[in-house]
């Protein structure tokens, strides 16, 4: 019992670095219809952020998370302008040009920093203990992240002007148009904040991960499987998307191997996508 | 709304084969490539016809009667194999160059032809191909994961040409065309599991990825662990890749074992060693004792490997005199952007291996090379070395090392006597 338990806690650490990684993915294809696939080289570009800030420049850890995002934001700025803007209403065609993405950013990175794993020491260490049980507190602080980019997104998008535009330009583009809004700069700010809170996740994994100009791959197959789950353009369902799948294979992982657990919540996703393809939390179809 | 899911399952489909190309066996690129080579049979033809010639022609000269030995050496320096293949491929461009600056084998000087696969098992199968047909060498020393040798292998074969092998692998079915030369489960077993009963308990929780070479690893350890009155206290694989260990380490925490043997490989070796330290797991307490975490994954970990336990064929902090030369080489050459390691040194003692048999056959001929090799002695900066007679593996030297606080190891320990190569 103690053992199950323990999971379950772990399973909300796991679920909240989950989230994070996800909810950059899930505004941008949600907000623009950019099936980016190169979000986990953006992931990629916060980590090597985060670890050149921290060991090479002594920048405190808050600090340096601020960087990431800025950086990869920065980034996303440049991508949308040379690459994306033309190929908006496309999503097949997002899908392929940010798919190429995907070799170029791990072969620059690796360029320029060689192979090898960057490393990063913990900033917030040591671990809450009840019993058997083991909360790190870095762990605490992942969740606290969580929270935080959610409520910063929610604000975004319904208590700004911007995110009223946003969500004007989803519902009808034309319109929103005709009625004088700058729809070309609402999408870069859209691609750009997703991008940003994509570097500011591979900030914060960074400490945790194994940083490598390929991690990107390692994080973009479990965002899209929270897009899945959780709907293709809802906030909140993406935080439902990340705990279900989390928590499940932490609990299922008490009583059968990793590997057992993995599969099955794979299977049950893929049951689920066939009964309701639309995903758990998808708002209804405004077309 | 239907095109848009669509198009999320084919970015998953994407995702899914760019994460899994590194852990796929090459079963499929296999069946490939031996269509693909059916096609080009007559062309095989006309060149085992033209090189039969020219091992007739060195044969009555009674040497090796060419201006130059063309070497392969298929290994990427792109793509997410580049971590380790990195490393190697500078290890055989120094051997080789050692070699030439010293008269070359038997007075012929080797011409190494580099080729880049870009981590993908199936183009190195095609790679392989064309250095055999268009550059006509004599052997190939590469390819690192168990994929890429097995998607290789069929091509080797089929032109009966000659794969040097220098990464440690899961010890099965070794084929009559390649020479391998790092450890194979048995070897690192052997000469870990008694130093763990008699050194640091007997309670051992193993622990590896979900594939081939960690599973013959743990099955090869349990069952010497049970003979030496050892206890095997739990058994649990995580996905290959695998981010997140809580759940494993947790069940750990609930045998609570003296010891954990790891055979997680690659960068979740990251993560594993991380999430010991960050639930609770300490070295002191509970040490790791891995056999695939080496010098390059130990900088990746950070403090979290200190006093961790490895053990490989080589460590680059071998206290020898022929080893410190061999870093100190690697690094003024090579900088260090990129760690020697065990794969490192065993392709330096690879083609060295290479050079040895190919003078001693005095042909360039397949089955002369691979006949010379047997029971050859190599020199290495991991000492003295030697080739079975029979079964193309090595017999080395095996070391083990602790992290220390500067993040490299520190031999314990190491074997009296070279071990022998098991293999099935």
């Amino acid at each position: 019992m103690e053992l199950f338990i323990s999971q379950l806690v772990n399973g909300v650490g796991a679920s909240a670095r989950l989230f994070l990684v996800a909810i950059g993915l899930v505004i941008i294809f949600g907000m623009l219809d950019v099936v980016n696939m190169a979000h986990g080289e953006f992931i990629m570009l916060g980590a090597y952020c985060a670890c050149i800030c921290v060991t090479k420049w002594h920048i405190p850890f808050g600090i340096t998370l601020l960087i990431s995002f800025l950086f990869a934001g920065v980034m996303g700025v440049l991508l949308e302008r040379l690459l994306i803007r033309k190929l908006y209403g496309k999503v097949a065609e997002t899908l392929l040009a940010t798919f190429a993405l995907t070799y170029v950013f791990p072969e620059i990175i690796r360029g320029i920093f060689g192979p090898e794993n960057q490393n990063m020491e913990v900033p917030i260490k040591g671990s809450l203990s009840f019993g058997k049980i083991t909360v790190p507190n870095y762990n605490l602080f992942l969740v606290g992240m969580a929270f935080l980019a959610l409520g910063v997104t929610m604000l975004l998008f319904y208590r700004t002007k911007f995110g009223m535009q946003l969500r004007a330009i989803t519902q009808n583009r034309q319109m929103s148009q005709c009625l004088g809004i700058n729809s070309g700069r609402i999408d870069k700010l859209t691609f750009a904040y997703g991008c940003g809170l994509g570097g500011l996740a591979g900030a914060l994994v960074a400490p945790v991960a194994s940083v490598t100009p390929d991690m990107g791959t390692e994080y973009v197959v479990d965002s899209f499987l929270v897009v899945i789950l959780g709907g293709l353009n809802s906030v909140m369902g993406s935080l439902f998307g990340s705990v279900v799948i989390e928590e499940s294979i932490a609990a299922m992982s008490t009583g059968m191997s990793l590997v057992t657990a993995k599969l099955l919540v794979f299977l049950v996703l893929i049951l689920l996508i066939r009964f309701r393809p639309q995903g758990l939390f998808a708002p209804k179809d405004r077309r | 709304m239907k095109r848009k899911m669509m198009s999320v399952w084919m970015a998953m489909v994407l995702g899914v084969s760019l994460a899994g190309c590194g852990n796929s066996a090459g079963t499929k690129q296999e069946t490939a490539q031996i269509e693909e080579a059916d096609v080009t049979e007559e062309e095989t033809d006309a060149a085992e016809e033209t090189s039969g010639e020219e091992t007739a022609e060195s044969e009555t000269a009674g040497g090796i009667d060419a201006d130059s030995i063309k070497i392969g050496v298929l290994l990427s320096t792109t793509g997410d194999f580049s971590i380790s293949e990195t490393p190697m491929k500078n290890a055989a461009e120094m051997a080789i160059n050692e070699i030439n600056e010293a008269g070359g084998i038997a007075g012929v000087p080797i011409e190494p032809i580099y080729m880049d696969y870009g981590s993908d098992p199936a183009m190195a199968a095609e790679k392989a191909e064309e250095l055999i047909l268009n550059n006509e060498v004599t052997a190939i020393v590469g390819t690192n994961s168990s994929s890429t040798r097995l998607a290789v292998e069929p091509t080797v074969e089929q032109y009966d040409s000659l794969l040097v092998y220098n990464t440690f692998y899961e010890g099965e079915t070794p084929s009559d065309n390649v020479l391998y030369t790092n450890t194979v489960p048995s070897q690192q077993v052997e000469g870990f599991i008694p130093y763990i009963i008699e050194n640091l308990g007997k309670k051992i929780f193993f622990v590896g990825s979900d594939y081939e070479f960690p599973r013959n690893t743990i099955n090869y350890a349990k069952t010497l662990t049970e003979s030496l009155g050892g206890e095997v206290v739990g058994e649990e694989y995580a996905p290959s890749g695998e981010t997140d260990f809580s759940s494993i380490v947790n069940k750990i925490k609930e045998t609570d074992p003296d010891v954990i043997f790891s055979a997680v490989a690659g960068n979740s070796s990251v993560y594993f060693y991380s999430d010991c330290a960050q639930y609770g797991l300490t070295q002191q307490d509970t040490p790791i004792c891995s056999v695939a975490c080496h010098e390059g994954t130990v900088k990746g970990i950070g403090e979290a490997a200190v006093g961790s336990y490895s053990c490989f064929n080589y460590f680059n902090t071998i206290d020898t005199d022929a080893n410190k030369e061999f870093v100190q080489k690697y690094i003024d050459a090579y900088g260090t952007e990129t760690t020697v390691n065990n794969g490192a040194e065993s392709t330096y003692h690879g083609v060295y291996m290479l050079a040895g048999a190919i003078e001693a056959a005095g042909t360039l001929d397949t089955a002369a090379i691979v006949a010379a090799a047997a029971g050859l002695e190599v020199d290495t900066p991991a000492g003295i070395i030697r080739m079975d007679e029979s079964n193309h593996h090595a017999w080395l030297n095996i070391y083990i090392g602790k992290v220390n606080e500067g993040l490299t190891f520190d031999i314990i320990s190491s074997t009296d006597e070279l071990v022998a190569p098991i293999v099935d």
